[in-house]
């Protein structure tokens, strides 16, 4: 038997060929993904909790309010304790040519931390400072250089940054000693910090304790114990956690508590593995099939059934393995390149991804690969075991059509259709106003399931509308086109295998495109609600200098601008003590409209006060009331109006404000953008304008605005590119199943040859029937992918905006051409193998 | 028999007699190179003239296929030329050839004749399809009607007999109204009976349809219903006899060896 397995897998071996290459993308994209995964998870995990697993505990603020100064002299005493770093952190400013600016100081860094001195040395006593890069950039300030430093001991007490206005009446000079590059340190990042010794952050912050001790302990004591006595030694006057337990914290903090990368990743890796099932199981049908007359002579022979299915088996595996273990190889690959990649450019926001081989991100795909190939290949296994020995003297049957297990299948699969739509649709409106999950979940459930059903359905539909587009085909290409929708059809299993193989992956990219540009029309309303000015530009001063405000309104990039006059005004509500006293009122000009995202955000109508929802809350207003409104020795009577999110406290219209204060200048300009400007350029230009003017303040939710958009932008073009994988591994499919079909009809090819069908013709009919098969796998895609995207944004949308499906028809155009042109690809090998057919030797062979 | 009476009817313009409708001048065949290749045709020389039923017989290896393959085209010749009507085939593209196959010769082969997924219909219309050209109704009807297809028309090749998969293989040649038709072994998968039938169809298509039949066989009894038989030997002419009975063949064959 064994010579016979590999007589036959050498003599197929182009045969195998096809599954096997479904094997090796299916097994290298998940590799590549599970490889991925595991590094960037590491790569964030250093990222995120640095140094901290290098500690036995962890000691952090409880309640906000720092780790007393004691602590540390008592921690240090502590038998199980090697050494303690204390971390006091606060914030003050430098008085820089330019004018002030707030820093955040701190002790040096840790021993162990990742933060790495370039230039000098550490302050090592009073009157040293070490900068941080962000904070040598920002200053402009150098190793030798001496600084201005507020001493804020007496006028401050917590760890805030410092309000405008709060008088400093004490200045220390301090010099640079060292420059730190304290990026990769997660306790710093990128803010700008100054580093200095612990008396000396003490004296200058007014900063009254820790931020964070980290206690190492004795080699011998463990992690629980060292934290349980240092637990017990500070009693409760602030957290203690291990070190790993911080770290796990932090973790959880930054993601929610879920792996979302590695879900979706994982998420995609199925869906390609999947796919590749898909094609495996149907290439392995379509070989056993092609090899009918070869089993039953088998047969005829004395082989029995169950030796004939070892035969096919033991293939099976070994194409499996071999392509699961190049798969392997190829995925690491993949991986590498695309860590160098992602490496490269920062585009992504991506921290350093070093590679972290995983022997399971290894071991974990070949064997999926190798049990997808064997299970794929069961089904026509176990018929090739039932191929009876007569057949070999059979002519070969065409399919026969309705049987009674092929009815039984449509009552499943619409069963199967309807009742997955049922809960698609039904989740999010039943169970999604209560808990967004769980409609989530069960329209993820429901999609799934309804999916299914078109899968199970695909027999049906493919080749009808294989038979229907085929008009078309044959009206532009004549008696080829028929051809074409012939061979097609022929094997209806067989034609939507192939189809749905690409079905799989372009309803996916389709949903997400769909779903993508259907939430975030939706949402844009909502992304327009919370960044309503794209900048604002404000002094310290009441107004503004009138060059300025003339420079910034003839910036090319603004499409409107607005001046704001802004006073300082007190309110009273009601006959009792002032509600708040020396709060900024801004006035909105009538063509405030013009700069606004969502004008309905800022809309104050003539005596009325719009006050922002947190201050509405803290001071107690609601809408309806009246307040009355003291500027200087004038005063008004307005009513409260209580509005969303705003970027000042109060507004009141100008006319209001100016019978307030007639004299008020112009203390801010607001700017919109045009649409489409580039943002950086943008804002370097408003930037530019604002140089000049000492103190002007640069604002506004542009920046985030484009972050956000870009954010989704990138998202959608990651998924869209993995995805990509699941539909090269269906042309690969279309290949397959074209080339054994070639192969099957080369007498066939012969006698069409012989009867006229010129070379190009019989090319063109292969090529149109790739054609047809992944225009309807493309076709069917879009539809269902446009339905489950807007079902999708429908359940992530639940209970707010109403959803408004919104099509990308040129990406999903670009969707069905690159479908196209990919099964027009994958016919050009088979193409040319059948046009290769000499009728003469073709026939002769009969 | 109504084709008797209208037999007339589908009679072409009057050819010269002397033209033959497919001749060979000296046409050599190799397969292989070197030492080791095969001489299947080893300068024939030979006419097939027009509105005759020619039987090429011998005995198997003796290049009758190949030399049918390229008097119609299917194969290019080592050496020689070769003529259909006064079409030089020696030179041809393989474009040109298929477009003259499709248009000026017929083909009935041993087996599997027939594309499974088109009805015996659509089987039969497929080389005037390919050629863009209608099937004049008035010949289909009579051919149909001479091969006793009318009730066969819808059924998949899977649905027909042996014997009537031929029948269709026959109406497609002569719905062309080709030249030539070859036909290689067009009995050689059928019973005896099935057969006959067969023959006498291919022999009522060139008396009374006015066609020009070269048939490749190996059976005996098939060369009695030709006009004329080519005998070939290790790619040879090796004889041929004219109006042959059974005997007279089988007498041909044995001096040959065969
Ligand atoms: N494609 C081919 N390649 C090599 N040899 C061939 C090929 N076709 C035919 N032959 C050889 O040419 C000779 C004549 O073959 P063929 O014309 O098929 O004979 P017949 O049809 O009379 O049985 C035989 O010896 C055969 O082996
Ligand atoms: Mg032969």
């Amino acid at each position: 038997m064994l010579t016979l397995t590999l007589a036959s897998l050498r003599q197929q071996a182009r045969r195998y060929l096809a599954p096997a290459i479904a094997v090796v993308i299916g097994v290298a994209f998940v590799t590549a993904s599970m490889t991925l995964t595991t590094s960037l998870r590491s790569s964030t995990q250093a990222a995120l909790t640095g140094d901290l697993s290098h500690y036995a505990a962890v000691v952090l603020p409880s309640q906000g309010a720092p780790v007393p100064e004691p602590a540390a002299q008592t921690l240090r005493d502590l038998p199980g304790v090697a050494g303690v770093v204390a971390h006091r952190v606060g914030w003050t400013r430098f008085t820089l040519p330019s004018g002030p600016r707030d820093v955040q100081f701190s002790t040096p860094p840790s021993p162990t931390s990742a933060a790495r001195l370039v230039d000098g040395r550490m302050p090592t006593s009073g009157g040293e400072l070490a900068l941080s890069r962000s904070a040598a950039a920002g200053s402009g300030l150098r190793v030798g250089d001496t600084v201005r430093v507020d001493d804020l001991t007496h006028s401050r007490g917590s760890a805030t940054a410092p309000d405008d206005g709060v008088g400093s009446q004490h200045r220390a000079a301090a010099t640079v000693v060292g420059i730190i590059d304290a990026a990769a340190d997660p306790r710093y990042g990128s803010t700008p910090v100054a580093f200095a010794t612990d008396a000396d952050v003490a004296a200058w912050t007014g900063e009254e304790g820790y931020r964070e001790i980290d206690v190492a302990g004795q080699p011998a004591a463990s992690a629980e114990h060292v934290r349980s006595e240092v637990a017990a030694a500070l009693g409760g006057q602030a957290v203690v956690r291990t070190g790993d337990e911080q770290a796990q914290h932090l973790l959880a903090q930054a993601t929610g508590g879920v792996d979302l990368l590695g879900i979706l990743l994982l998420a995609f890796a199925a869906v390609a593995l999947f796919v590749s099932a898909l094609v495996i199981g149907n290439t392995f049908a379509v070989l056993v099939a092609r090899r009918r007359r070869e089993t039953a002579l088998l047969r005829c022979v004395g082989a029995t059934g169950a030796q004939v299915r070892r035969l096919v088996l033991v293939e099976s595996c070994v194409v499996g393995l071999v392509g699961a273990l190049t798969g392997v190889a190829l995925g690491l690959g993949l991986a590498a390149a695309l860590a160098r990649l992602a490496n490269r450019s920062a585009a992504l926001g991506l921290p350093q991804l070093d590679l972290a081989f995983d022997p399971t991100a290894m071991a974990l795909p070949a064997v999926a690969g190798v049990a997808v190939t064997v299970l794929a290949a069961a089904l026509p296994v176990w018929r090739a075991g039932r191929v009876a020995p007569l057949e070999a003297l059979r002519p070969a049957l065409p399919p026969t059509g309705r049987s009674r297990a092929s009815t039984v299948r449509l009552v499943v699969a619409l069963l199967v259709l309807v009742a997955g739509t049922a809960l698609l649709v039904a989740g999010p409106t039943v169970f999604g106003e209560q808990d967004l999950m769980l409609g989530l979940v069960v329209a993820i459930l429901g999609g799934a399931v309804s999916f299914a059903g078109v899968l199970l359905l695909s027999r049906r539909y493919v080749p009808a509308l294989a038979r229907l587009l085929g008009r078309l085909a044959s009206r532009l290409a004549g008696p080829p086109g028929d051809l074409a929708v012939e061979g097609a059809v022929r094997n209806p299993a067989r034609a939507a295998a192939t189809s749905a193989a690409l079905l799989v992956g372009v309803t996916l990219i389709a949903m997400m495109l769909v779903g993508g540009q259907t939430a975030s029309a939706s949402a844009a309303h909502e992304i327009d609600r919370h960044y309503p000015v794209d900048v604002m530009v404000s002094g310290s001063g009441a107004s503004l200098p009138a060059d300025a405000v003339a420079r910034l309104e003839r910036l090319g990039v603004a499409a409107a601008t607005a001046r704001l006059p802004q006073v300082t005004a007190e309110l009273t509500a009601g006959r009792g003590a002032p509600t708040a006293e020396g709060m900024p009122l801004v006035g909105l000009p009538t063509d405030a409209a013009d700069v606004l995202r969502d004008p309905s955000v800022l809309a104050a109508t003539p005596g009325t006060l719009l006050v922002d929802q947190q201050v509405a809350q803290d001071t107690r207003l609601a809408t309806g009331e009246r307040v009355i409104v003291k500027v200087g020795e004038r005063h008004t009577s307005l009513v409260v109006h209580v509005g969303g999110r705003l970027p000042y406290p109060y507004f009141a219209t100008e006319a209001d404000l100016r019978r307030l204060a007639p004299q008020a200048g112009v203390a801010q300009v607001w700017l919109r953008f045009t649409e489409g400007a580039d943002l950086p350029s943008a804002m370097e230009a408003v930037n530019a304008a604002a140089a000049d003017v000492p103190g002007l303040v640069v604002s506004g939710s542009a920046p985030e605005r484009a972050q956000i958009s870009e954010a989704l932008d990138v998202a959608l073009l990651v998924v869209t590119a993995l995805l990509g994988i699941s539909v090269l591994i269906a042309v690969v499919g279309i290949g397959n199943t074209l080339s054994l079909s070639v192969l099957e009809r080369t007498h066939e090819s012969a006698l069409l040859r012989a009867i006229g069908l010129t070379r190009g013709q019989l090319r063109l009919t292969v090529a149109l029937e790739a054609l047809l098969l992944s225009a309807v796998g493309a076709i069917v895609g879009c539809a269902l992918g446009i339905g489950y995207g807007w079902a999708g944004a429908r359940a992530l949308l639940t209970g707010q905006a109403t959803t408004l499906l919104s099509v990308p028809w040129g990406r999903l155009g670009l969707v069905v051409v690159v479908a196209l042109v990919a099964g027009l690809v994958a016919s050009v090998l088979p193409a040319r193998r059948a046009a290769a057919v000499a009728p003469a030797v073709a026939l002769a062979a009969e | 028999m109504t084709t008797h009476s209208t037999a007339g009817t589908f009679e072409a313009a009057p050819r010269p007699q002397l033209a033959p409708a497919a001749r060979t001048h000296s046409l050599t065949k190799l397969y292989g190179s070197g030492p080791s290749a095969v001489r299947a045709l080893d300068d024939v020389s030979i006419e097939f003239a027009v509105g005759q039923l020619t039987a090429v017989m011998g005995p198997s290896g003796s290049g009758k296929s190949t030399l049918m393959h390229c008097l119609a085209g299917l194969d290019t010749p080592t050496s020689g030329r070769v003529w259909l009507g006064d079409t030089d085939l020696t030179g041809l593209g393989d474009r040109a050839l298929t477009l003259l196959r499709r248009r000026r010769v017929g083909f009935v082969f041993q087996s599997l004749n027939l594309l499974p997924m088109l009805s015996a219909q659509q089987n039969m219309l497929l080389p005037l399809r390919l050629a863009g050209r209608r099937p004049d109704r008035e010949w289909m009807t009579h051919v149909i009607e001479a091969l006793r297809l009318a009730d066969r028309l819808d059924h998949r090749p899977s649905e027909l007999s042996g014997g009537q998969q031929q029948r269709v293989a026959v109406a497609r040649a002569l719905l062309t109204r080709p030249d030539v038709i070859f036909a290689d072994e067009p009995t050689g998968a059928l019973d005896s009976q099935t057969g006959a039938q067969m023959l006498s169809f291919l022999r009522t298509s060139v008396r009374e349809l006015d066609q020009t039949v070269v048939m490749v066989t190996h059976d005996p009894r098939a060369a009695t219903y030709a006009d004329r038989v080519v005998l070939l030997a290790d790619g040879k002419v090796a004889g041929e006899l004219t109006d042959p009975d059974p005997d007279a063949v089988l007498d041909a064959m044995r001096t040959m060896g065969a």
